[in-house]
């Protein structure tokens, strides 16, 4: 086998460092771990790994990325793609064709393979990952986990020497989770190299040959003490301090709702209220229904049984004005921009604001200023970084002054000082302007005692945990 | 009959009708569109689109002929009328099965007509993306209602919106395809060989042909 060899590789966008002086080597046929928080650079390493940076980014590099002593970059990609195989952390956008059965075909037909061994190869990777049955069907009707499963078929017919797996679990559900753990332990012990990204090692904590820790664009090879060290511990997770809600009435009533997600269930009918004024929680895995359940409640996804907003039936509501009562700050900033400058989008939110006697222009200047954003005024909002305009964009909805927000992981990528800065600033508004909050978030470390309720989705349940009040 | 040949046959006799005037010509490419249509059991949709859709334009330069033409004027509009018909029917035996024969045609394509296979799959991509277009639109819109502002379709701030989320795909649409091993004017094996029969270029021949025989007599 090859060696894959990084030696001293510094990655950048403009002035930003991503990755600093990262030298790594991996020893043929080991299963190997990178951890790190969430913005880190682990992502960023394995894009670079597998050749699509810095093609696909704006980023530039320096230092060597070499697979046999050739630069990865250079090797076409036909080739490449027969040595590293890569998976991407969100499937979805890994796909080029419309059935599982084409996308394995285009890329065994990229890779030269001949005519007669294609379809053998298909259906033995289809088998070996369980999806032989979804053959022919749409790829865009399949769940979060199915499509994880698709697209690990598709690096495994390639029978790359190296596969690279950025959290390959993270829309997986349990079950198939372990299933996904045996295939890829298999394929090792047909003497192949794994390097995988995860938050949670659970199921496999015994494959693991070398663990690699990644803190702000460092990276350190760890010693078998700290492997231990770090293996003993899963990811912990901090105590989050919230009541039971004991109150009669909701802002927001589920009925026996339920929700899907082409045939898998997602909700199964659940009965539960949302009380006003208050700060509520939703955690729960990844790919359970969260942003989905945030989607439904204002009618862009459909769902089963009744959700009443203020008592009112939300399916009878326009939807236009449906979400003046009820808004979403989506998950991707850019959607919710209307204006081209950081100034255009301010002084049109002041403009329709429900309470513009709070959002003076000197409450405006002070709140800039806490958020780091004063200086970027006259910016073009499509330029900012992903962080700047994360906090522009929830900064915006709050001056909007919605009666009811959601926020879709709105601290996803954001330092630990500005996470408490926007925490700050949604707490004082929010309370001034008697709004509710519900917030999807995984940052818990920032939040144990800023929520009133928490609730948990899991396994098709959605259920308020905490101490009583 | 091969996509990319049928394609052929249509475009040939499309490009000679432009320079025809000939309403009975005209006519019979209708006609005979429209006894082939009885066998592609279209759906009554289907034949509401066909008559509907020719209906404006060719109208419209009817009238105008009609109307304010000089010259041979009269005889022109019928020939305009007639023409906007007789494209779109003919047209629509190649599209309206297209949705069948989309892999085949884009196979051919690649195959025989030697295109270049980035364009090819390029394309097979975008069609792929379409049916999540209208959601994204639908997102779009719902995002700045929330922002308490409504844009309306014939705001160009809806585009320049759209226009952003296509450039977003279209780099997935690269980063997906490298990451399958595409690689750009490299050579592909194919899973299916795509052959054109004999009896497709025979029929190609024998329409071409029957087709120049029309025009030997001097219709109206």
């Amino acid at each position: 086998m090859t060696d894959l060899v990084v030696d001293h590789v510094n990655f950048a966008y403009r002035e930003t460092p991503v990755l600093t002086d990262i030298s790594l080597k991996l020893r043929p046929n080991s299963f190997n771990l990178l951890v790190g928080p969430s913005g880190s650079g682990k992502s960023t390493l394995l894009k670079l790994l597998s050749g699509l940076y810095p093609t696909f980014s704006d980023g530039t590099l320096t230092g060597k990325l070499t697979l046999g002593g050739y630069d990865i970059h250079d090797i076409v990609p036909y080739q490449r793609v027969t040595h590293i195989g890569y998976l991407f952390q969100n499937p979805t956008r890994q796909f080029v064709m419309r059935t599982p059965f084409e996308e394995l075909r285009f890329s065994l037909e990229n890779l030269q393979v001949r005519p007669e061994d294609i379809e053998k190869r298909i259906t033995d990777a289809m088998k070996s990952v369980g999806m032989t049955a979804f053959m022919h069907h749409d790829l865009l009707n399949l769940s979060g986990g199915e499509k994880q499963k698709v697209a690990l078929a598709t690096v495994l017919a390639a029978d790359s020497d190296y596969l690279l797996l950025d959290e390959p679990f993270a829309n997986v559900d349990p079950v198939a989770r372990l299933q996904l753990i045996d295939v890829i332990k298999a394929y090792q012990s047909q003497g192949k190299t794994i390097l995988i990204t995860d938050h949670d090692w659970s199921g496999y904590t015994d494959a693991i040959d070398d663990i690699f820790v990644m803190t702000d664009g460092r990276l350190h090879n760890t010693s078998s003490e700290e492997r231990q060290q770090i293996l003993a511990k899963l990811p912990n997770q901090p105590t989050i301090h919230t009541s039971l809600p004991n109150e009669k009435e909701g802002i927001i009533t589920l009925e026996s709702v339920t929700l899907k997600n082409g045939k898998r269930t997602l909700l199964s009918a659940t009965t539960r209220l949302l009380p006003k004024e208050k700060r509520i929680l939703i955690t729960g895995p990844n790919g359970v229904g969260k942003s989905t359940l945030l989607s439904a409640l204002v009618k862009l996804y459909p769902y089963g049984g009744t959700i009443t907003y203020q008592q009112e039936d939300i399916a009878k509501r326009k939807i236009a004005k449906h979400v003046q009562d009820i808004a979403l700050v989506f998950q991707n900033a850019e959607q919710q921009f209307v204006a081209m400058t950081v100034q255009e989008e301010l002084t049109q939110a002041q403009a329709l604001s429900h309470s513009p006697e709070l959002w003076s222009d000197d409450t405006i200047v002070t709140v800039l200023t806490q958020l780091n954003l004063h200086d970027l005024r006259d910016h073009i909002v499509y330029q900012l970084s992903g962080g700047q305009q994360k906090k522009l964009q929830v900064l915006l909805m709050l001056i909007i002054g919605t009666p009811t927000l959601l926020f879709d992981e709105p601290l996803a990528g954001l330092d630990s000082a500005s996470q408490q800065h926007l925490l700050d600033i949604i707490a004082d508004f929010t309370t001034r302007q008697h709004q509710t909050v519900i917030m999807i978030s995984h940052q818990l470390h920032a939040v144990t005692d800023w929520f009133d309720y928490h609730l948990k989705f899991d396994n098709q349940q959605l259920n308020y945990i905490g101490g009583a009040s | 009959m091969n996509p990319l040949i049928k394609f052929t046959t249509v475009m040939v006799i499309a490009l000679e009708l432009t320079f025809i005037k000939s309403v009975t010509l005209n006519v019979i490419v209708i006609g005979v569109s429209a006894f082939l249509y009885l066998f592609l059991k279209l759906h009554w949709r289907q034949w509401l689109w066909l008559f509907i859709l020719p209906l404006l334009p060719g109208l419209g330069s009817w009238f105008s002929l009609m109307y304010f033409g000089t010259g041979d004027h009269e005889h022109m509009a019928w020939i305009m009328l007639s023409r906007v018909f007789a494209y779109l029917w003919l047209g629509g035996l190649f599209t309206l099965k297209l949705n069948d024969e989309r892999d085949v045609f884009l196979a051919t394509l690649e195959q025989k007509a030697k295109l270049s296979a980035t364009f090819v799959y390029a394309l097979v991509g975008v069609l792929n993306f379409m049916p999540a277009v209208s959601q994204e639109m639908k997102t779009i819109r719902v995002a700045s209602q929330m922002r308490g502002q409504t844009l309306h379709i014939w705001q160009p701030q809806l585009y320049f919106k759209a226009i952003l989320a296509a450039i977003r795909w279209s780099q997935n649409l690269a980063e997906g395809m490298v990451s399958h091993g595409f690689t750009e004017g490299a050579a592909r094996t194919h899973l299916q060989v795509v052959t054109i029969k004999r009896r497709d270029w025979f029929l190609l021949i024998i329409i071409l042909i029957a087709f120049q025989l029309l025009l030997l007599p001097n219709w109206y």
